[in-house]
């Protein structure tokens, strides 16, 4: 009978490659933070909140095992909420398919954990963020910021299950960016996956104009420019509609359409009176469109050019609405992306303008 | 018998849905999947249909014999010898069925709830738990299946209800490219989920009020388990893709592990399903252990089944715990249960209404 109280409970795990010289077939640096339970609750005992260990080992449940040297408690990897890879272990996809296969055989641990990349060391990261006190939350700093409560379009969390299923759809996916910046943990942006490889990060505002094509964010800001001056809106309602145009050189429309209300406009001098004119609603709103559209074209070219990732589920929506067309294009997908027209259209509707003209 | 046992017409419904609803539905998504792709569903109704006819037949011979039980009908049709054959086909398929099932149930409860408890101690406490029932007469085991039956909707309802806010729906589409060669392959493997309810043979003519309304009960309860089958199998092909379903050994389990409700209200729910599991595939065994016991004590001629349901413990006991490890199950149990469920549900039921209609002809 092991107690409740006799078990450690990982809830971020980070996975480096060992670099150490004589590794003998441990492949990794596997890093665990978890709670300490003895600083919880009203009579605790102890001050440490989290703690972090690391260990070598061939998989994450190896590490775990050469762990029980020096750990009082076995890990159990139920609460298990966070894996971060880093850049050297995500570049080579031997390592992301075993991980990713070691974790969906698990019968222990969730298939709703998130994943993230991070740019230098998983090590860093988890060690890092021992130090963020204003970030600390009772369910762990890097899941509270994943869950996005914050409603964010600077990152699109993704869990294992979702990126299993990107990959055995589209065989594309991104997962968030994670990094210190000081002393705090900074999620934003995105490493971009393909067939199980990272080939490559997209900042945050690619990260949004892809969220914004996927349906993924509901509400965000946008700025834009009009009569020389800086325009604030808050996007309450984007969605986005595919359409297949031409189906011989294929050409996708991507309809996106934008309610939003004005967060902060002025004009400082002239006759302005408020926004109190059909038109100057009119020409605000095409500022705006032009600013998302020239967002979304600019990382549509990064995606189709540079990455030829097709993070957008485009072979997905062929398969399931167009299937006569996906049968001719399947086999050759990468070179019928690359080729791909992809027009964007942008419709935004201004319906509010805050409590004052 | 001492007393003629008697049963309802609702009873029979919950009879057949709790024996039905059993093992099947963990890996039918799996195993459709593979054949199908997608359009599992498609195979599934089809078997549902193809089932009906089957139903008619089975509630025939019962009207045409009014007040005669199954083994009487059966004596009276192929004469004793022949039918002592078919009785000993049946007993090798319940038993096979018997431990199969408690096989199954012992490799999920230990992998997903008890993995430092053996195998052996999870499979004997089930059929020593379930014997007591089991040496009752038919009538308890359709009421005791009856009483489960709200338990298996609610399992059911539990599994698809909390799926339904993540799924994606359009993972069903395209429509159109059903592949029509794999549809026989599909109609075996659907076929297997739904066996069970050849029980009906040993309740049926028990049935006191509505003797004619017994096929509009059966077909009743065959349009349910369809209906919660394929439910099951949408549900699935919404959340996982079909790769990752053909990878997956217990996707419904799986599903049930994945729900991450808003708020942490519900989550890591898989303790409880397995709770209910435990009690949906009990009454799948119960009667398949029952039936078991009261073809052996038809084949030797004595009067209660009883004594056997006590001899069947060691040999179910052993027969479930000699595979090795899951591919020998698939080999050993349950290879066996697909032949010997098609003869025992679909050919001997048409054996049944040949021999009755060539008696027919031959009187006239």
């Amino acid at each position: 009978m092991v107690e409740i109280n006799e078990r450690i409970y990982p809830y971020a795990v980070g996975i480096d490659v060992n670099n150490a010289e004589s590794s003998e077939g441990d492949s990794y640096m596997v890093t665990f933070s978890y709670p300490n339970i003895f600083s919880m609750g009203e009579n605790a005992t102890q001050e440490e909140t989290i703690y972090a260990v690391l260990s070598t080992g061939s998989s994450l449940f190896d590490a775990a095992q050469n762990l029980t040297s020096n750990l009082q408690y076995p890990i159990y990897n139920k609460h298990l909420k966070v894996l971060v890879l880093s850049d050297a272990v995500a570049r080579n996809p031997k390592n992301v398919l075993g991980i990713i296969d070691g974790l969906n055989r698990d019968y222990v641990i969730n298939k709703m954990i998130q994943l993230v990349v991070t740019p230098k060391t998983a090590e860093e990261l988890i060690f890092g963020k021992l130090k963020a006190k204003r970030q600390r939350t009772t369910e762990g700093v890097l899941y509270s910021i994943l869950i996005n409560r914050q409603n964010t379009s600077m990152f699109t969390p993704k869990t294992l299950a979702n990126f299993i299923d990107d990959m055995d759809r589209t065989g594309v996916s991104t997962l968030p960016m994670a990094s210190m910046v000081e002393d705090y943990v900074d999620i934003a942006g995105a490493g971009i996956f393909k067939n199980y490889q990272l080939i490559g990060y997209i900042d945050a505002k690619e990260n949004e104009g892809i969220a914004m094509l996927n349906n993924r964010i509901r509400a965000t800001g946008i700025d834009a420019t009009y009569n020389g001056t800086d325009l604030s809106i808050l996007a309450t309602n984007i969605k986005t509609k595919k359409k297949l145009i031409d189906a011989e050189n294929l050409k996708v429309e991507f309809l996106v359409k934008i309610e939003g209300q004005v967060h902060e406009f002025t004009l400082p001098q002239g006759n302005y009176t408020g926004i109190d004119t059909e038109e100057m609603l009119h020409d605000m709103e095409e500022a705006v469109e032009n600013e998302v559209k020239m967002n979304i074209v600019n990382t549509l070219e990064i995606l189709q050019k540079e990455y030829q990732a097709d993070a957008i589920y485009l072979s997905d929506y062929l398969e399931k609405y167009h299937p006569n067309v996906w049968e001719q294009v399947k086999d050759n997908w990468d070179e019928v992306f690359l080729e791909a027209e992809l027009e964007v259209d942008v419709e935004v509707v201004i319906e509010r303008r805050g409590l004052t003209k | 018998m001492n007393k003629d046992p008697k049963v309802s017409n609702i009873q029979i419904r919950g009879l057949i849905v709790s024996t039905v609803i059993g093992v099947g539905v963990l890996s039918l998504p799996n195993t459709l999947t593979m054949t199908m792709g997608n359009k599992g569903w498609v195979t599934i109704i089809l078997a549902g249909i193809l089932i009906i006819p089957i139903l008619y037949i089975i509630n025939y011979i019962f009207k045409i014999n009014p007040g005669k039980d199954f083994f009487q009908i059966g004596e009276e049709t192929f004469g004793k010898i022949i039918f002592k054959i078919i009785l000993i086909i049946m007993m090798a398929y319940f038993i096979d069925f018997c431990a199969y099932v408690v096989r199954s149930l012992g490799e999920l409860v230990e992998a997903f709830l008890l993995p430092t408890t053996p195998i052996e101690v999870i499979v004997l406490s089930f059929i020593l738990a379930t014997s007591y029932l089991a040496t009752h007469e038919i009538d308890v085991i359709t009421r005791g299946g009856y009483f489960l039956y709200p338990i298996i909707l609610l399992f059911a309802g539990i599994v698809i209800l909390i799926s339904i806010p993540e799924a994606d729906f359009s993972n069903l589409l395209p429509l159109n490219n059903i592949d029509y060669s794999q549809i026989p392959r599909g109609l075996l493997d659907s076929f297997v989920s739904f066996a069970g309810f050849e029980m009906i043979l040993f309740a049926l003519p028990y049935v006191e009020n509505g003797k004619d309304s017994t096929f509009k009960s059966s077909v009743y309860a065959m349009a349910m388990i369809t209906a919660i089958y394929v439910l099951t199998y949408v549900v699935c092909i919404a959340h996982f893709s079909v790769e990752q379903l053909g990878r997956q050994l217990f996707p419904v389990l799986q599903l049930v592990k994945q729900v991450d409700l808003p708020g942490f209200f519900l989550e890591n729910l898989d303790g409880l399903i397995m709770a209910l599991w435990v009690l949906v595939v009990a009454s799948t065994f119960i009667p398949a252990y029952f039936a078991a016991g009261k073809v052996i004590s038809k084949i030797f001629n004595l009067k209660s089944h009883k004594y056997i349901i006590l001899i069947l413990i060691p040999i179910i006991y052993f027969l479930a715990l000699y595979p090795r490890d899951i591919l020998q199950i698939n080999k050993i149990l349950l290879k066996p249960f697909n032949i010997l469920g098609l003869m025992t549900g679909v050919i001997l039921p048409l054996l049944f209404l040949i021999v009755i209609l060539i008696k027919k002809k031959v009187k006239k």
